[in-house]
């Protein structure tokens, strides 16, 4: 009973793989992804038309239950490449790289990437202020963070709690940079916490809350999608950046195809169509943004610049004095 | 060759063997949960964990939630399904058999379907919303207690429909006629004679419905985002990204724990204390009702069966509908979400029907065995392995979910991360429904059979499976599907346990859900409706089996 308990999945999912890999004679990545199914059939597309020859098998999951894995197979990899996690998440599981300096390296600024050549960025997250223009009902609609301090806007807004999500944890961690914690506390005081960055935007979305703080591409999607009552606000004080990254795992069984597939990911081709098709903003600076969808470029628009090494070294502090703030609220 | 001929043998060996098992399995690691309930980061015995969450206003107001939440479902259950159950016992209408289907519809639909159908359909942009709204009548948001309360309801009001129109069948009309004969009015009547005595049919399937809503974790992270529940905030502490607190979840998984175990306590009493014994008798005949009143009973029983059904309808049309990107282009059809998810994203599917597999197999082997040793091979540990057997039925998912995890991330056994702790978590869980399905038919096999091909000269294992296993065929494949079923649908405790490369279809539609894509969500819903219902069609065409006979 527990022979079979421990076994038999295994050799069922090896059978089943094994059958797949004979019928692709070329090379095979296992990708490891936390992106969802259109922008990875998206990207797959794109790979089959660079390099017909490639055989990704993906394996999904959210950032966290992956790097858990990767952890977990450290002695025997079975992922050859993780796409993608934030900066933060990445910099806790660095012994679990394999650095790689891709020649399109050139292309990415320095700020996109990791330490060593361990990661590198491959798209990066703008927080903005999310707002659905039918749920306002005479409030004016929000210009800068700091308009979330005043009362008026008490249970209007959503917000995620920083220890469920890589960017909500930057937005949070970018508020106390700027405003400090007497500012933090306002926010934190009027905000509707939720669980899940999905329930933020999707929540703005449905009129659930009249604005949501989120992530640009995710707002961007229900604009694109013909709703016409959500507007994208980019705050007059500076927006934060969350840049998102892949790696090559350490030990990687297939690890030139990882390589290959690597470089394919990072290429201007592929970034563009991600941009067109997800609104996944390229970290590459020959893509121009402004002309391929109605998102302003990067340099338009006002950045306040986080480290994002300190912002994950300050974890625990950040949210217990989160988690305090909304306590003081209730 | 003594030890093969002491009494022990087979059946004592076995019976010892699977209480190993299920205690190694189910017992172990909820002794563990309890304490890491107890310890602190250095291991000392301390209580701080639920000073932390008795500190926490979060928790109390979670706590109280739940158990509001909990009556409010249990009374509005108990609301619809009694006169459910009494119109459906006593009287004859139209379309009355219409009303079979409903202890299907409870094991078939998925949980998680019912609430993404809803959100589908009354949610902020749904189709019923929006339609309204473009009328002028702005309907109140679903989320939060109106779509809890409404869902819950609407999944948990069978139970108590089940147990009490059992009840009414098995009274006998005699009671009733002799209250009229002794000249009380109809209604004091039902009130004195019937009433007492279908009061532990109810009490009992009332409280069997307030422990699954102080369990549910489905509904509740769908539909409750602004109302902290017991269940999500157990689930949140434990998927905190950078690693929660073990002492927190297990202390939160403890007290949940105890609600259920407060209330099988209640159950219990009133079971006892209200037990009338009354002799089996026959049942009024149901009424034909007239015109008028036929109408309002087929209208009444039919809009329940019909929003019952619903979510199974709007699935399928969701799965066939366009969509840009989270948004639903409702009556432009397309096959992309479909062609999606077998094209690009099929890992889901290929997990459910493999871990699935195996559960089932495994679960119905040991259910056969068990359901044998319990009933037909007494002994001084049989009574603990039935007890043991039906444990996780009483533990939510979550709770088992996080037991498992915990004992088994460390250690000689390590499965956490692995494809075992999938099927470990459907075998733990769906077991009680594969040994309550066998149990059920082997009560009615004669012990004589078997003697006879004892006293033959056939050892009893060999008779065992000479002869009890063929005639145990039709309640095995019963109890296999049942279990299929019920493990293909499984949330709560695999959402826990999966990492990735582990999502199965119901994991990928909370995720897709969680991701705003309803559009690709409803495909796996559709796709897992499919594989759940094909067996069952199967069974009922194929080899005639009436599974539900004793649902």
């Amino acid at each position: 009973m527990k022979m079979k308990l421990k076994f038999l999945p295994q050799i069922a999912a090896t059978l089943m793989f094994s059958a797949m890999a004979t019928l692709a004679s070329a090379q095979t990545v296992v990708l490891y992804s936390s992106n969802n199914t259109e922008t990875i059939e998206a990207a797959l597309n794109v790979t089959k038309k660079k390099n017909a020859s490639l055989n990704v098998q993906q394996v999904t999951g959210g950032t966290g239950a992956l790097m858990k894995r990767i952890q977990a197979e450290a002695q025997n990899p079975r992922g050859d490449i993780l796409w993608s996690g934030g900066f933060g998440t990445l910099g806790a599981y660095k012994e679990y790289m394999e650095p790689y300096k891709s020649p399109d390296l050139a292309a990415i600024p320095e700020e996109f990437r990791g330490p060593d050549n361990l990661w590198v960025g491959t798209n990066v997250h703008l927080m903005v202020i999310m707002v659905n223009e039918k749920q306002l009902k005479g409030l004016p609609v929000p210009t800068t963070w700091s308009d979330f301090m005043k009362p008026e806007w008490k249970g209007k807004f959503a917000i995620t709690d920083p220890s469920k999500s890589a960017t909500a944890y930057l937005l949070v961690y970018g508020l106390l940079k700027q405003f400090g914690r007497d500012g933090l506390e306002k926010i934190a005081a009027n905000a509707v916490v939720t669980s899940s960055s999905g329930t933020t935007y999707k929540g703005t979305a449905m009129g659930e809350y009249p604005v949501g703080l989120t992530i640009e591409y995710a707002a961007q999607e229900y604009v694109a999608g013909g709703q016409k009552e959500i507007r994208l606000v980019y705050p007059g004080e500076g927006s934060y950046l969350a840049p998102e990254g892949m790696f090559i795992v350490k030990g990687a069984k297939n690890a030139e195809a990882a390589r290959a597939f690597y470089n394919i990911l990072l290429s201007r081709e592929m970034q563009q169509e991600l941009l067109v098709k997800s609104f996944r903003r390229p970290v590459r600076s020959d893509i121009e943004v402004s002309k391929l969808t109605p998102l302003p470029d990067l340099k338009s628009v006002k950045i306040f610049p986080l480290d994002q090494a300190a912002a994950s070294e300050e974890y625990e502090q950040l949210v217990s004095l989160w988690n305090l703030a909304v306590n003081k609220a209730k | 060759m003594s030890f093969i001929k002491s009494k022990w043998w087979p059946w004592g060996v076995l019976t010892v063997l699977s209480l190993i098992i299920l205690g190694f399995f189910i017992l172990y690691p909820l002794g563990v949960l309890f304490s890491n309930s107890v310890r602190d980061e250095s291991g000392a015995l301390s209580l701080a964990g639920f000073a932390q969450l008795l500190d926490n206003s979060m928790f109390l107001q979670a706590v109280r939630n739940t158990l509001v939440l909990g009556t409010s479902v249990t009374v509005l259950s108990v609301g619809i399904g009694v006169p459910l159950a009494y119109m459906v016992a006593r009287y004859e209408f139209p379309l009355k058999n219409l009303v079979a289907i409903l202890p299907v519809v409870t094991i078939v639909i998925p949980e998680v379907i019912v609430g993404q159908s809803w959100l589908l359909i009354l949610g902020n942009n749904g189709l019923l919303t929006n339609f309204m709204e473009q009328i002028g009548i702005e309907l109140p948001s679903f989320y939060g207690w109106t779509g809890l309360i409404f869902s819950m309801t609407l999944v948990y009001y069978t139970y108590i429909y089940l147990g009490v129109l059992a009840a009414l069948r098995g009274f006998d009309g005699q009671l009733e006629e002799a209250g009229l004969s002794l000249g009380d009015p109809p209604l004091t009547t039902k009130l004195r004679v019937l009433a007492p005595l279908m009061l532990p049919a109810v009490a009992v399937n009332a409280l069997v419905v307030f422990s699954l809503v102080v369990g549910n974790f489905v509904l509740a992270t769908l539909l409750g985002s602004r109302v902290p529940l017991l269940s999500v905030m157990t689930y949140n502490e434990f998927v905190n990204e950078m690693g929660g607190s073990p002492l927190l979840q297990s202390a939160m998984s403890v007290i949940s724990i105890t609600i259920v175990g407060i209330v099988l306590f209640l159950q219990k009493r009133v079971v006892e204390r209200k037990l009338y014994t009354m002799t089996p008798g026959r049942a009024p005949n149901a009424v034909r009702v007239k015109s008028g009143a036929a109408l309002m009973f087929t209208g009444c029983v039919g809009f329940i069966i019909f929003l019952s059904l619903l979510p199974l309808f709007i699935v399928f049309v969701a799965a066939f509908t366009e969509t840009s990107g989270p948004v639903m282009k409702w009556g432009v059809w397309s096959l992309s979400s479909m062609t999606r998810i077998f094209r690009s994203a099929p890992e889901p599917v290929f997990n459910s029907l493999i871990f699935a597999s195996i559960a089932t197999l495994i679960g119905v082997i040991f259910a056969v065995l068990a359901s044998y040793l319990i009933i037909k091979k007494r002994n001084g540990l049989t009574q603990t392995l039935d007890y043991i057997v039906v444990l996780p039925l009483t533990i939510s998912g979550t709770v088992m979910g996080i037991a498992l995890v915990q004992t088994f991330n460390t250690g000689w056994l390590v499965l956490a991360g692995t494809s075992s702790i999938m099927v470990l978590c459907y075998a733990v869980r769906r077991l009680p429904f594969a040994v309550r399905n066998a149990s059920s038919t082997l009560f009615n096999i004669p012990d004589s059979i078997e003697e006879a091909s004892i006293s033959l000269g056939v050892s009893p294992l060999m008779s065992f499976f000479k002869v009890m296993l063929p005639v145990m065929k039709a309640s095995i494949i019963s109890a296999g599907i049942l279990m299929w079923v019920t493990t293909i649908a499984e949330l709560a405790a695999t959402i826990v346990v999966y990492t990735g490369g582990l999502e199965t279809m119901p994991i990928a539609i909370f995720r897709q859900i969680d991701g705003g894509r309803l559009g690709m969500a409803s495909a796996y819903g559709a796709a897992m409706i499919t594989v759940i219902l094909a067996p069952i069609i199967i069974s009922i065409k194929l080899f005639r089996i009436n599974l539900f006979s004793n649902a």
